[in-house]
């Protein structure tokens, strides 16, 4: 005797087991986790939800206007699904009138809005390198916000180097704003590639610097003046940016009071130099 | 723009049912050709969340009125950043939500996320607010501006609010009502009686960015002959130079709108100068690029996270854009009065060498006041 299999919570019929080749891959979305290899697929009225490698399959025969189960039953396949696998979903969808595509993207914590769907189109557009990346990385849609401003820009040469010199997730997300932007300023390709023996922090340093060129040559020229003042005998000064203040960071070493006094009355005449400075300058 | 340009511009007029008695509602049926206009009950497929680039250029061609749900009478959100900034005791009445001009650098683009301009249709209620408050503080000198979340005169020729409003201060003359504009629109309420408390001001910029950045507003020249037409009609006005944008030529260009405004006008009828340097919310750079490209003076600018989470210039260049209007009005004559609008205490210490409640002519505007119902709740 057959055993037969329960009715389960999305459908009112026990769910058939199936061989795959009866049924739809079409909306392989390419997971990253690889399926149990002990479990069949799980499809819904012959549309594989899961499971796309498997020989046999789990189909549920649920009705098509009853979003909320399938996307329930969608939901259930899958801990967690990254904004690349979403964006790969979602195309997939368009095939698929009745699959509830923006439930679905709301049951795995997104927000269906049209920034979401516009940027996963965007995404969509990249490399599959640059995709897997944006997986492994766990890439935001808001990290990608420049992608849906880079239009028809030719990024190639920055999706090959971000990948060379394997940027971690916030080196990624600030280099492509400044691909992007620069990109759109107008900047030579070869002046924004990454350049040989370049790491991914001078890489980002130089692709600041041309982002920032006016701040950087102030920054560059107070720096200059500064290292000319008197600072006290054994105290380390430097400039340095704080978002949007940039000035002096002093480390001084007191061991007794008396270097303190010393460090005190040094500091003392640099303070007026300061002083004398700012009232030329107003 | 005038009427005819309005009409023109909005592609779509949503009223809700809840409005159908209100004097504007009945005004925009008679204004607007029937095949705009829809009676609603809310609006049509309104999602959560943050609006597209797309969706915010849309929201500004439809027009959606409602009444408002809420406290209209409130503080300037600058006040609630007292930790960082040095603010003014500004109170806001916000009328409607969204503009129908196109600035680059507009707040509202990270700050609005409804997909129509709102108008709403229960000014009374409103008044009734203002009344509640200055019965309880006619002597006090709070100052009411209805320009925080929408051009206070842009639609004014579509609602005639002004005329309301301007004849409602009259009973409160210690109050202060500012409207706040882009537009040249004041010729629908120059007739008005008022009591001299009613100050029409501009945000003003140097030609060239006004040209490049502040898409569909008046022109330069344009807003000077308003305001030229409500100083002959006896309204103090006001100019808010903001935001100061860095760009080629600054200097020259920021020397000819200060040179322009000081030929056209006396210190003594203008009731106050402002003066803000660019800044945004982090997030908002991304829709700007996204609307206007890196062309732009504004999404081209050097900005970093300053103290209180906005993008902010430079401070070092912040202070030289100050100190060159400040002195460039000063210099001139020193009975202008000038301010700085949501700026730090080293802004001004730098600047003034004081805080502005030590500023003679300045103390007055940053003197504490007592608290509206709508910051006493929780």
């Amino acid at each position: 005797m057959v055993a037969k299999l329960p009715m389960t919570q999305w459908s009112s019929t026990p769910p058939k087991i199936e061989v795959i080749s009866q049924c739809d891959k079409s909306l392989d979305f390419n997971p990253l986790h690889p399926w149990p290899q002990g479990l069949p697929a799980v499809a819904v009225n012959r549309v594989i939800f899961g499971g796309f490698s498997q020989n046999f399959v789990f189909d549920h025969h649920i009705d098509g206007r009853e979003a909320e189960k399938i996307a329930s039953l969608f939901r259930s396949l899958y801990f967690e699904l990254s904004f690349v696998e979403m964006a790969r979903l979602v195309d997939k969808a368009t095939a698929h009138v009745w699959f509830p595509i923006s439930l679905v993207v709301q049951k795995f914590g997104w927000q269906p809005t049209e920034i979401f769907f516009s940027t996963a189109t965007a995404l969509l557009k990249t490399p599959t390198g640059f995709q897997n990346w944006c997986a492994e990385k766990k890439m935001h849609p808001q990290d990608l916000s420049p992608l849906l401003s880079a239009g028809d820009l030719d990024l190639k040469w920055f999706y090959r180097d971000l990948l060379t010199l394997k940027l971690s997730k916030s080196q990624g997300t600030r280099a492509l704003e400044l691909a992007v932007e620069l990109s759109l300023m107008g900047n030579d390709v070869k002046t924004l590639e990454a350049q040989d023996n370049e790491s991914s922090a001078e890489w980002l340093e130089r692709l600041t610097l041309l982002r920032y060129p006016e701040t950087s040559q102030r920054d560059a020229d107070q720096e200059s003046w500064m290292t000319t003042l008197p600072w006290p005998g054994t105290s380390q000064a430097r400039w340095t940016r704080q978002g949007d203040r940039a000035g002096v960071e002093v480390k001084l070493f007191v061991s007794q009071p008396s270097d303190l006094k010393k460090y005190l009355q040094g500091l003392s005449r640099v303070q007026d130099l300061l002083e004398k400075d700012r009232g030329q300058k107003h | 723009m005038n009427l005819s340009a309005l009409i023109d511009h909005f592609e779509k007029i949503y009223l809700d049912e809840s409005s159908r008695n209100s004097e504007l509602a009945q005004r925009l049926t008679e204004i607007f050709p029937s095949e705009k206009i829809s009676w609603v009950k809310g609006l049509p497929s309104q999602d959560s969340g943050p609006l597209s680039a797309k969706q915010f250029g849309q929201s500004k061609k439809q027009l959606y009125v409602k009444p408002f749900e809420g406290h209209f009478f409130k503080r300037c959100p600058g006040s609630t950043q007292k930790k960082v900034l040095t603010c003014c005791n500004y109170y806001v009445l916000n009328l409607g939500q969204q503009c129908n001009m196109n600035c680059s650098y507009c707040y509202l683009q990270s700050y609005l996320n409804t997909p129509a301009m709102l108008m709403y249709s229960n000014i009374d209620q409103a008044l009734q607010e203002l009344e509640e408050m200055a019965a309880a503080h006619p002597d006090l000198p709070y100052r009411v501006g209805t320009g925080e979340v929408i051009d206070s005169l842009s639609l004014d020729p579509l609602t005639l609010y002004s005329r309301k409003l301007i004849s409602f201060f009259r009973r409160y003359p210690k109050w202060t009502l500012e409207f706040k504009t882009k537009s040249d629109c004041v010729d629908q309420f120059l007739d008005c009686e008022h009591a001299g408390n009613v100050v029409v001001s501009w945000s003003i910029n140097a030609p060239q960015v006004i040209d490049k950045e502040e898409h569909g507003t008046a022109s330069f020249e344009q807003r000077l002959a308003a305001a030229k037409k409500c100083v002959d009609r006896g309204f103090p006005i006001a100019f808010h130079i903001d935001p100061l944008i860095y760009h080629p030529g600054w200097k020259q260009n920021y020397q000819t709108m200060m040179t322009r405004i000081q030929e056209s006008f006396r210190p003594e009828q203008v009731h106050v100068l402002s003066v803000g340097a660019l800044r945004f919310q982090p997030e908002q750079r991304h829709m700007m690029r996204e609307r206007f490209g890196m062309d732009s003076w504004v999404t081209s600018a050097e900005m970093f996270p300053s103290e209180g989470g906005k993008w902010r210039y430079d401070q070092g260049l912040r202070q030289e854009m100050f100190d060159f209007i400040i002195q460039g009005f000063k210099s001139v004559d020193p009975r202008w009065r000038i301010f700085m609008c949501m700026e730090t205490p080293e802004s001004w210490i730098s600047a003034y060498d004081k805080t502005p409640n030590q500023v003679p002519e300045l103390k007055e505007l940053f003197r504490p006041l007592p608290r509206v119902p709508s910051e006493l709740q929780v």
